[in-house]
């Protein structure tokens, strides 16, 4: 996942319980960044990917990332699609993030958009826990993130209900927080502005932000970001810098943060309303906007 | 004496020119007595005219052009006296409207010492120095000196404004900062990948 993780939990000093129960928690980091990991060649997800046309059998985290990518396809028509990894080696993603040259590596050519890509039909086995891609190798670090921390919350939710999960910029509030009110999470700017741009006030809510502030490269003499458009195959989102999504699972809130990025500042608003979402987004010359479905979260506006 | 010979050719012809001679003298005498009739009247009546703009003038607060008086009328003749008769109506009538405007005048002093009078009452605001209207119409503007004709009237000099009083300094209003955001328990958005 590339990313740091904490999880805080509210439990009386010296709860041994509560200490061993975040250790679990953690633990599911591990092994889902074990299971469906792109950077290790050796992982499940990548043993699969080398052979998208034929049936593999895959631990249970990543079948189950598998099979939730594949829903999260449907319902979002297409807008969120795993078989983005292909555009994202092309533009010089290849490598864990950390890795990548900035400014770009000599003699690489411009990036260039593709033809459309026909429908994804992944087909699963659960029995034996199998996966036939359907042709094309896939990425889960969109969702995957997402998902390691949906399970970790559900190991944490019995023992310590009130706990605070935070995967790289992802959040997941169970409960309250330790001075009983709501969890208050704050809203970077993506233009780098110290402080944050909103205070949320959330309890067993999630909350994920797609910005294009860190991972972003050059390629060909062109500024690139991970934010890949699947029908073009271009990074997407014009006139976006991050978008803010808080809802029920941070699965569902990672892949909508990412499906309203790409609709641009032009198209954002009007998805955001038509399906619900609780959004909060700012434009490439630093305007903040907010969906009706968030103002009930805000606590404080920096503007 | 013997009876003038029967008219000559050459003298009856002499007396036909001294007669059309005298004929055409007779026109031209008549015409420049036509033309001295008829000027003086145009003039008279443009002085009118200008008599009547000398008194909106001054209300407006505007220097008055100056007005020449009327040119007397040299040697009229008898058809003259008619005119002469319609020229003395008219300056009567301009007397009248003078004499109206002067009452007008009149009547505007009282408001007016009235509203310097309370100034700062309700719905009087009268800024000083500042306006053709209250310069002009309330305070002395320029009034015209040897402009008037003789007839015109005096006009009385209205009441100057007194100063306002003026307003307390209101207290100095200050904005409170905006409120610090509150310390809050994590961030999303653009956080450091981890090597």
């Amino acid at each position: 996942m590339g990313t740091e993780v904490s999880i805080r939990a509210v439990a009386p000093p010296g709860d041994i319980a509560a200490h061993e129960i975040v250790d679990d928690a953690l633990a599911v980091f591990a092994e889902v960044e074990a299971a469906c990991t792109r950077f290790d060649p050796s992982s499940p997800l990548m043993t699969l990917n080398r052979a998208p046309d034929e049936w593999g059998r895959v631990p249970p985290f990543c079948y189950d990332a598998l099979e939730a990518a594949w829903q999260a396809y449907e319902r979002t028509q297409g807008r969120f699609d795993p078989r983005v990894l292909a555009d994202l080696v092309a533009l010089g993603y290849d490598r864990s993030f950390a890795s990548i040259v900035p400014d770009g590596v000599p003699g690489q050519a411009p990036p260039r958009q593709r033809l459309a890509r026909q429908r994804w039909r992944p087909r699963f086995r659960r029995r034996d826990r199998a996966v036939l891609l359907g042709g094309a190798p896939v990425d889960l670090g969109g969702i995957g993130k997402g998902l390691a921390i949906r399970w970790a919350s559900t190991v944490l939710r019995a023992t310590v209900p009130d706990h605070l999960i935070d995967a790289g910029g992802d959040c997941w509030c169970g409960g309250r927080s330790p001075d009983g009110g709501p969890w208050l999470v704050g809203v970077e700017d993506p233009h780098g502005e110290a402080g944050p741009r909103l205070v949320l006030g959330l309890c067993n809510m999630a909350s994920a932000t797609s910005s294009t502030r860190v991972r972003r490269w050059t390629t060909g003499g062109t500024a690139v970001h991970h934010l890949v458009d699947p029908r073009t195959g271009l990074p997407g989102g014009a006139g976006l810098s991050a978008v803010t999504v808080v809802g029920a699972d941070p699965a569902d809130c990672e892949i909508w943060s990412k499906v309203l990025f790409l609709e641009g500042r032009h198209g954002i608003a009007a998805e955001a309303e038509r399906r619900g979402l609780a959004a909060y987004w700012v434009t490439t010359d630093g305007h903040g906007h907010a969906s009706e479905g968030l103002r009930p979260f805000v606590v404080w506006s920096a503007r | 004496m013997t009876d003038a010979p029967a008219s000559h050719p050459a003298l009856a012809d002499h007396q036909r020119r001294l007669a059309g001679t005298r004929t055409a003298a007779r026109r031209l005498v008549a015409r420049a007595q036509a033309r001295r009739r008829l000027l003086p009247p145009l003039v008279v009546g443009s002085g009118a005219i200008l008599g009547s703009s000398v008194l909106g003038a001054w209300i407006l607060g505007q220097q008055p052009p100056t007005v020449r008086p009327a040119a007397t009328p040299t040697a009229p003749s008898s058809s003259g006296d008619t005119e002469l008769s319609a020229d003395i109506a008219a300056l009567q009538g301009l007397a009248q409207t003078l004499a109206a405007d002067r009452t007008a005048i009149s009547a505007l002093q009282p408001a007016g010492a009235a509203a310097s009078g309370t100034s700062g009452g309700p719905g009087v605001f009268l800024p000083q120095g500042s306006g053709p209207v209250a310069s002009g119409a309330v305070s002395s503007g320029p009034r015209p000196s040897a402009a008037s004709p003789a007839s015109a009237p005096a006009v009385p000099t209205a009441p100057s404004v007194p100063a306002l009083p003026t307003l307390p300094t209101l207290p100095a209003v200050t904005v409170p900062p905006p409120a610090p955001p509150p310390p809050v328990h994590t961030t999303t958005g653009a956080t450091a990948v981890a090597p």
